[in-house]
């Protein structure tokens, strides 16, 4: 490891004295790059790493995820590439390889993209191929798409191969098994309304992912409409299929949302209602109605179940521009009793006699409650805080987050911070809380400094080691002209994180981390 | 690992090295098509001529970027009838759909709001990778700061260049013909 961190230092300090807000460039081409290097030093073997189950796997205490990007531009033309190189833990599982690759023409709203792309049709009922970093989602196609975007209409035409998203397995071993053609059209003949539909055609080649779904039409109709402070939108999804055993695997899904936004109050509101919509099957799909909730939690990540319906009201006040007001309450609430993946079934006492041993499967439920207020209380400080409950009645039980931050100028470019937070567990495993404080100083887009660190009431183990009661960290960020270095040094507590409908549950890691992006 | 990691060294140290030696002071930003809000397109490239441009990533769950919006505002208020535009990109795609006009309205933001509802001008154009992240051009379009994240103080900075590139009265008819 001594060998690539001195490259490492070589790469940050050589980039860091040539990089500045420049491109190689003529009148009608140029060239651009971006580099995203994350390096992990462990101070002691990773705690989610099983040598006794994993015998002959060989593991290193360090490990590193590098994203190269490079795009060519020429006249209306481009074309560009992604380079990653993956080093984890488990040293057999390194990869290195060009992800995405992919070349396009536009102009006037007409875009033609051959290679990697991502696409979301509306609301993402029929389809919706994205990137989220925060829950290492990526679920991007690979073929050739035709969009255009224009003030009375607009269109998407695709046909592509993707892979379905495994939790736990890398791009490098997934294969492109599945052939995903659509298209989609709206028109809006007036500023303001707006109606349209989707067709998507899906097909798998792997007969070994059985009581999945196997080939599937899915066809979708939408409308919407914005006028004045009102904005109302309505789409339907029905999907027709099989499995590779014949089976009919229909279902459908129903999406709402009505708002009215004023400038001193405005109100949301949200309704799901889906049954065995998602393909090819609920964890990683390739399509996602929106999850309904303030914390992007919904139960087909957290749970695996088939359908689900549920809402979401909430407000946002302002008496005025330095004051603001959001509360949120969603439910959800799970659908249908046939579940594709056993482990998502809760068994608890027979609620009618519980003196029974019987134990019964029960539906699953996700409520949330969410306050917040932001006060900018002079021109010198401003307060955040918001309280956030969870009721679940799966596994993972309630979770509770308290957090309060705060920052004031010191002088016009200098600020310090400070942050803290308890978030409160209630797994099946009994009663657990965290809570954390994190200090900072930052000057001018320059540079920021801080400390902090977590303490919990008992050892939680969700992997196979047991995360320490207490972590400590220092991190310092540099940034200088359109280069970002990060560097934490210390423990940095993990846990179970949801984005655009996905979960994932993130280690605790203790120990050096160094994230550097470059742009040149 | 190490032969990888030198191979990405290298690499990027020749792009880094090529365009150093190509000396050019600022690129321009790379041109984009996007709704707002209404469904209406903007074009970025259209927009040119009038005075700078504050392009900015940002989604509903990012603190620092409602910290970066409010700050933003005020300094669009301040020089907005001088040709400065700003326009804020929506990256969350279809799960804060609902949510966005009410919160925009809510927090007081008047300028464009637009909407990247897969990703691709954010991840793929632009290469962000983390937000807020932070475009200015000059009336031109030529890219005068990019910036990853936002700390209250930043606008110091940010309001220098605002104002360095904001075309002088006289200038202003002459340009907009570009």
């Amino acid at each position: 490891m001594k060998k690539s961190f001195s490259g490492f230092a070589i790469f940050t300090i050589t980039t860091l004295f040539f990089s500045t807000n420049i491109q190689a460039q003529g009148d009608n081409w140029s060239v651009s790059a971006s580099n995203w290097m994350q390096y992990w030093y462990n101070q002691a073997e990773p705690n989610w790493i099983r040598n006794d189950t994993l015998p002959l796997e060989k593991t290193s205490r360090d490990s590193l995820d590098n994203r190269f990007s490079v795009d060519f531009n020429f006249g209306d033309f481009y074309a560009g590439a992604w380079l990653r190189t993956f080093e984890p833990n488990f040293t057999s599982s390194s990869n290195e390889k060009i992800t995405q690759r992919y070349l396009g023409w536009r102009q006037d709203g007409l875009n033609i993209h051959v290679g990697n792309f991502y696409k979301t049709f509306d609301h993402g009922l029929t389809l919706n191929a994205f990137l989220d970093d925060a829950v290492y989602f990526d679920n991007n196609l690979d073929g050739v798409r035709v969009s255009g975007m224009y003030d009375h209409f607009d269109f998407d035409a695709l046909s592509g191969r993707g892979f379905r998203f495994q939790q736990g397995v890398n791009e490098f071993n997934l294969t492109r098994d599945f052939t995903i053609r659509g298209a989609r059209g709206a028109v809006k003949p007036i500023t303001g309304l707006k109606f349209g539909g989707s067709l998507v055609k899906f097909k798998q080649s792997s007969s070994l992912q059985f009581n999945q779904s196997d080939d599937i039409n899915l066809s979708s109709v939408n409308g919407g409409i914005s006028k004045g402070p009102f904005d109302i939108y309505a789409e339907y999804a029905f999907k027709e299929g099989n499995t590779g055993e014949e089976e009919k695997t229909d279902g459908d899904g129903t999406y709402l949302s009505a708002s009215f936004s004023h400038r001193l109050f405005s109100i949301y509101s949200e309704y799901k209602n889906y049954y065995s919509l998602l393909y090819p099957g609920p964890i990683g799909p390739f399509n996602t109605p929106p999850p309904v909730s303030h914390s992007g939690r919904n139960l087909s990540a957290m749970a695996g179940v088939p359908g689900e319906t549920g809402y979401q009201i909430g407000a946002l006040i302002s008496p005025n521009f330095n004051l603001n007001f959001e509360v949120a309450f969603s439910e959800a609430y799970s659908r249908g009793s046939k579940l594709q993946y056993r482990d998502s079934i809760i068994y608890r006492p027979d609620p009618i006699d519980t003196s029974l041993e019987r134990h019964v499967p029960i539906g699953l439920y996700l409520g949330e409650k969410y306050a917040g207020i932001r006060w900018n209380a002079t021109d010198k400080i401003v307060f955040n805080a918001h309280w956030d409950r969870q009721d679940y009645n799966g596994l993972e039980g309630d979770e509770i987050e308290t957090y309060f931050d705060s920052y004031y100028y010191l002088s016009p470019s200098q600020t310090v911070s400070l942050a803290t937070y308890q978030r409160t567990l209630s797994p099946i495993t009994g009663k657990y809380h965290e809570d954390y404080l994190t200090l900072g100083y930052s000057r001018n887009n320059l540079i920021e400094v801080s400390i902090g660190g977590s303490t919990t009431n008992k050892v939680y183990q969700p992997f196979e080691k047991a995360d320490p009661k207490r972590l400590a960290f220092i991190e310092a960020t540099i940034h200088y002209k359109t280069n970002e270095l990060s560097i934490l040094h210390g423990g940095e507590r993990g846990g179970l994180i949801c984005s655009s409908g996905i979960c994932t549950i993130r280690p605790t890691f203790q120990g050096t981390r160094v994230i550097l992006l470059s742009r040149f | 690992m190490k032969v990888r990691m030198h191979q990405i060294l290298g690499l990027v140290l020749v792009l880094a090295a090529l365009a150093g030696a190509q000396a050019i002071q600022t690129r321009m930003a790379p041109d984009f098509t996007l709704p707002d809000m209404d469904g209406k397109v903007v074009t970025l490239s259209k927009n040119y001529g009038q005075g700078p441009i504050y392009i900015s990533f940002w989604a509903t769950w990012c603190k620092p970027c409602m910290e970066e919006l409010k700050i933003i505002e005020k300094i669009y208020e301040k020089y907005k009838g001088q040709g400065f535009q700003v326009f804020a990109i929506n990256t969350e795609g279809p799960k804060a759909a609902a949510k966005i006009k009410s919160f925009v309205k809510a927090n007081g933001l008047t300028f464009k709001i637009l909407l990247d509802n897969d990703g691709e001008v954010f991840r793929r154009t632009f290469k962000g990778t983390s937000q807020p992240f932070t475009i200015l051009t000059s009336s031109t379009g030529k890219m005068v700061l990019s910036q990853v994240g936002f700390k209250p103080g930043d606008e110091i900075e940010i309001e220098k260049l605002i104002t360095s590139n904001i075309l002088p009265p006289a200038a202003d008819s002459s340009t907009k013909s570009e």
